[in-house]
């Protein structure tokens, strides 16, 4: 009688392991933040075009972030929340701007972390935004020439 | 009753103060897009011979609302930390002279556009003013951002989604990290005296 108590404890506590396995290769595989290191800053744009949650955000071509969440504000802007990496340091001039990887790559967000000293703490928001450039209109444009 | 009066002159003149510095972000782009309009359509100023005077008066009406010290600042970014006065004093000159040599031209060729006003949002001591130049056939969103120094003055133009100081610092961080911050002075040096020497070219021809 104690034997099979103590084998099926063996067998669900190995049932559990298998699990915190699955757990943690489904968090790191999909680069999932769940337990959210870092720390949130907002900031608005006129126009994301298509930018997915889970885009990278990079200061110098380094990934140091996410986009966590996606919003529409009153205004009809699109309001995006960024995680980033905790000890990255911006300032009140900082610049978010989309753009994109290669011509017709994924959409990520480009952060130039400004020096004016101000630092945007947890919570803050980057006020001076760049939309996506349409490269098609632009394209376009210059190829069909401008009316 | 001397405290009193003291109290009630210093609350009017911080009242004055706050009424006289009251105008919106949107009336001071106004101000000056409407300023400047004006003297590109003046015909007293339409003859060749007129085209310095012209400028030059464009020139001091968009320099009373645009921070060219605050723009430079923030192309600069970290560089403009270790800058001295007179260092800062030249770039923010030389900034001055290459706006004014890229885009003076580009202003001069006003045809009846017409600037639409949008809206403005407002926060705390910034601001950013939306219009759209309507051209014949086109429309050109151009928003203005605005920081509140009593008036407000003008830090950023943002065209067809594209800024004027990202624009600028990454192209300045670039050429400080690639080679330093003197080399820089010295392409922008050049880069001014190439626009100048082609505008002087344009004129006599």
């Amino acid at each position: 009688m104690m034997k099979k108590a103590n084998l099926e404890l063996g067998v669900g506590l190995f049932v559990l392991a298998g699990l915190a396995c699955l757990v943690y290769l489904a968090v790191h595989l999909g680069e999932m933040e769940i337990f959210g290191k870092g720390y949130r800053v907002t900031a608005d744009f006129d126009n994301i075009s298509g930018l997915k949650l889970g885009a990278a955000v990079e200061v110098a071509g380094v990934e140091v972030g996410r986009v966590e969440e996606i919003q529409i504000t009153p205004g009809h802007q699109a309001r995006l929340v960024l995680r980033l990496r905790e000890g990255l340091k911006i300032y009140d001039d900082a610049i978010a701007s989309i753009r994109t990887k290669g011509i017709i790559g994924d959409k990520f967000v480009k952060l130039s972390p400004g020096a004016s000293g101000a630092a945007i703490g947890p919570g803050g928001r980057i006020r001076d935004t760049e939309s996506a450039v349409e490269w098609e209109e632009l394209i376009s444009k210059y190829i069909h020439g401008k009316v | 009753m001397k405290k009193i009066v003291f109290f009630l002159v210093i609350t009017m003149l911080a009242w004055g103060g706050s009424e006289a510095g009251a105008v919106s972000p949107t009336e001071e782009v106004k101000g000056v897009v409407d300023e400047v309009i004006r003297l590109l359509k003046d015909p007293a100023l339409q003859s060749p011979g007129k085209k310095l005077e012209r400028r030059r008066l464009i020139k001091n009406v968009v320099d009373r609302r645009f921070d060219y010290e605050e723009m430079a600042k923030r192309t600069l970014g970290v560089t403009w930390g270790r800058l001295n006065r007179a260092q800062r004093h030249e770039f923010v000159e030389l900034f001055g002279e290459l706006l004014e040599a890229t885009y003076a031209d580009k202003i001069e060729r006003y045809h009846d556009e017409k600037v639409l006003f949008i809206g403005e949002h407002l926060e705390g001591d910034y601001a950013e003013v939306r219009t759209v130049l309507l051209r014949r056939n086109d429309k050109i969103p151009m928003n203005y951002r605005l920081l509140n120094k009593n008036p407000w003055m003008v830090y950023d133009v943002v065209v067809e989604g594209i800024s004027l100081v990202s624009n600028y610092r990454s192209q300045f961080s670039r050429v400080i990290s690639e080679s330093s911050y003197p080399e820089l002075v010295k392409r922008l040096r050049t880069k001014v005296n190439e626009l100048q020497r082609l505008e002087k070219n344009n004129r006599s021809a």
